[in-house]
């Protein structure tokens, strides 16, 4: 995996067992081993005091359990960035109160030594017993690479083994390694004597270090000159071309995006099923009353908001994983740099606009492959001005208000509201690099890595994880402002309308069904109108005018903030049609927005207001579960409220822009 | 080849092997541009690779390490 850098997740555990660290090159196969060794018994924590994601395991060695700590892909030790100074503290036993570990395994890439070495050398300076494991094995014999594995163990002075994940050869012996490594059979590295004199004159260190690997491979590693992968060098010239690249980047991307989008909607809709029928189930139980409506509204329904993103978040992760572990995503990271690089996003950003077109959540989750603190900030403070899914019921409604039984023009100011989500994302990033986080893109270095078949073993665990991870730390801060929502738009109580006593007295006498179930809307209308939630809509009715919205959308804005889809139900209680009418049949809605009057008898939806309405919903934030994931992502509440803050500000000045120059045109 | 800037990113480019001594092959000239260094390819910003020297290296010396460099 590359790289990844989370915020804001529990601290690594005090040392309450001995540990073993994992070290290695990116792409060295580090994951794959960590994941044979653990299992599903891994979690994902913080290196104490910062936001440097690590994951850890507990592995039984011989008969004792073991915490294995899983170190990001490293290069090497030096103060390169944050993943280095921390791998290096840990290694020291300067990260919180574990000390230093009993041992280290370094992963070692067989097919790429001279390279790999590096990081090796550093770490057999540490004085710690080390074990060398060597993956890629098979990769390096079908390079007509041979590797002299016991001349090798003395030059580095540490046992080697070699091991496939896949088959579990070696497996056994790595074991017995690390047993011994436990045991203290295993001797403490120093530094090799080459290497000693190599960095005591003033030279280059990267080039001594070099020097040393270089005289390292060059006694136990033969190769054949020509064993260059022609394979990986002819799909290269493909795949980075900037034309060809480009097109295949597109064709790859939006099966992804299709996967993540359309496969993750039949999930989603048995969640939402499933709690609905559990909100039902639970309902038979107890009596009608604010307590039922607590359980099933408040509690069963915010936790069926949360769990029906959890599809799309397993999907993202489990294909990007797949399509990092073959290769490619650090291709289309290289084409896409020169592209995004303009507007002041590095190239990996691509991924999470994408996903954030089916949902922003796992679009800043997935924003983790982003090193650079800067950039990964910028890409997720825009990333919710993309259109995701839950803006289409909003816009189907406007554009079915604007355009009525002229298809081809709702679809027009359909494809004008996604595009307009983009342009904004873009311009927003341009804006933020020359504003408030200032500075270049960091420039891209990134390896190319061999092509492989990806395990989806390892897809699988990455998308457990990331699920694991969305409910404990975005789900309990849901839930909470699930219930303060569901608290405003209840209390306080008022009493119903004379009007509903007559028409539920007339319902009685003649058994009218559809009499019963006006007398019901118009009983929550009048319920909802008065509650705090209906009360700040029509408090904020002042600031809404100018953007030509009654207070009535002004209730459905206040509504919606936890999630924007809301507002379609909400207009249909305000207008009396019915909680479920939008489902049922939107055209009574339509009809009731369209018949709706203003004070003065001027029709509230007119064209003005309904644009206004929709570029309103595609530029504001109204989407409580992205405002918890960005709060976890970031580690403070402060962007959370940023991003809030200024895609408010945005969205009103665009709606207010909007419904003046079409009133002004009009 | 010798590398003359200083930087987390310059540091981060020598530890994956683009430093004095070692030979480099430039796969791809453009931006971004493509390094081949120790059996590994490497994207590089044009802006960074500018601080990289590099001098044709002797045929001879390039070819006994399977690495004949187009730079």
């Amino acid at each position: 995996m590359v790289n990844m850098v989370a915020l804001e997740q529990p601290n690594l555990p005090a040392k309450e067992l001995p540990f073993l660290a994992l070290a290695g090159n990116p792409n060295a196969g580090k994951t794959t081993l960590f994941n044979a060794l653990t299992g599903l018994r891994a979690k994902t924590a913080n290196f104490p005091g910062t936001t440097i994601e690590c994951r850890t395991g507990s592995v039984t060695i011989g008969k004792n359990p073991v915490e294995l700590l899983d170190l990001p892909g490293l290069y090497s030790l030096n103060d390169c960035s944050d993943e280095e100074r921390m791998a290096r503290d840990a290694l020291r036993g300067k990260a919180g109160d574990r000390g230093r570990p009993a041992g280290i395994i370094v992963v070692a890439d067989a097919t790429n030594l001279e390279r790999n070495l590096y990081l090796a050398g550093q770490i057999l300076e540490m004085n710690l017993p080390v074990v060398v494991a060597l993956t890629m094995m098979d990769l390096a014999e079908r390079k007509k690479i041979s590797i002299n594995v016991e001349s090798l163990g003395k030059e580095l002075g540490c046992p080697m083994v070699p091991v496939d994940v896949r088959s579990g050869k070696g497996m056994k012996e790595l074991r017995r390694e690390c047993e011994n490594m436990l045991s203290g059979q295993v001797a403490l590295t120093k530094r090799p004597e080459r290497l000693e004199y190599a960095c005591s004159c003033n030279s280059c260190p990267f080039k001594a270090h070099f020097d040393w690997t270089q005289e390292v491979c060059g006694k136990c590693v033969h190769s054949n000159e020509e064993a260059e992968s022609d394979r990986t060098f002819a799909i290269d010239r493909v795949l980075t071309h900037p034309v060809f690249g480009f097109l295949a980047f597109a064709s790859v991307m939006l099966s992804f995006f299709f996967m993540v989008f359309y496969i993750a909607q039949y999930p989603m809709e048995w969640i939402d099923g499933l709690f609905v029928h559990a909100g039902s189930f639970v309902g038979k139980f107890l009596p009608e009353g604010d307590l039922k409506s607590l359980l099933v509204d408040g509690v069963i329904g915010g936790v069926g908001g949360m769990l029906v993103f959890l599809p799309q978040i397993c999907i993202l992760f489990f294909f990007l994983t797949l399509l990092e572990d073959t290769g490619y995503l650090a291709r289309a990271a290289f084409v896409m740099d020169r592209l995004m690089r303009r507007v002041g996003l590095p190239g990996k950003a691509f991924v999470p606009m994408l996903s954030s077109h089916a949902c922003a959540i796992p679009g800043i989750m997935a924003t983790r492959g982003i090193e650079d603190k800067r950039d990964r900030l910028v890409t997720i403070l825009v990333l919710p001005l993309l259109t995701c899914s839950a803006r289409i019921p909003v816009y189907a409604m406007v554009c079915a208000l604007l355009f009525p039984n002229q298809p081809m023009y709702a679809a027009l100011a359909f494809a004008g509201a996604y595009s307009l989500g983009g342009i904004a994302a873009l311009v927003m990033s341009f804006v933020f690099r020359r504003t408030i986080l200032p500075g270049e893109t960091r420039p891209l270095v990134l390896e190319l890595p061999s092509y492989k078949i990806p395990s989806f073993r390892n897809a699988l665990l990455m998308a457990i994880d990331r699920a694991g991870i969305f409910i404990r730390k975005a789900g309990t801060v849901i839930m909470v402002i699930s219930i303060l929502l569901w608290t405003a738009s209840t209390y306080p109580k008022s009493e119903p309308p004379p009007e509903v006593a007559e028409m539920l007295l007339r319902a009685e006498q003649t058994d009218d069904d559809d009499l019963r179930k006006s007398a019901s809307r118009l009983e929550s209308k009048h319920a909802f109108a008065n509650s705090t939630a209906g009360r700040l809509g029509k408090a904020i009715e002042p600031i809404v005018e100018p953007l030509g919205f009654d207070w009535q959308i002004g209730v459905g804005i206040v509504s919606s903030f936890a999630a924007r889809e809301v507002i379609v139900s909400t207009l249909s209680i305000i207008y009396g049609v019915g909680e479920d009418a939008a489902d049922e049949d939107p055209n009574s809605l339509y009809d009731n927005l369209r018949s709706s009057k203003r004070s003065d008898g001027s029709p509230v939806y007119t064209v003005a207001t309904c644009v206004s309405l929709l570029v309103f919903y595609v530029l504001a934030m109204q989407c409580l579960p992205t405002q918890a994931v960005t709060r976890r992502e970031t580690g403070s509440w402060k962007w959370a409220f940023f991003q809030f803050g200024y895609m408010t500000a945005l969205a009103y000045l665009a709606a207010f822009i909007t419904y003046q120059t079409l009133t002004f045109l009009s | 080849m010798k590398v003359k800037a200083e930087s987390d990113d310059i540091k981060k480019l020598m530890a994956m092997g683009v430093c004095e001594g070692r030979i480099i092959k430039l796969v791809h000239l453009g931006e971004p541009m493509i390094l081949q260094v120790l059996g590994s390819r490497i994207g590089v910003s044009s802006r960074l690779g500018e601080t990289v020297e590099v001098a044709p290296c002797e045929e001879n010396n390039c070819c006994e390490q399977g690495n004949c460099s187009e730079e």
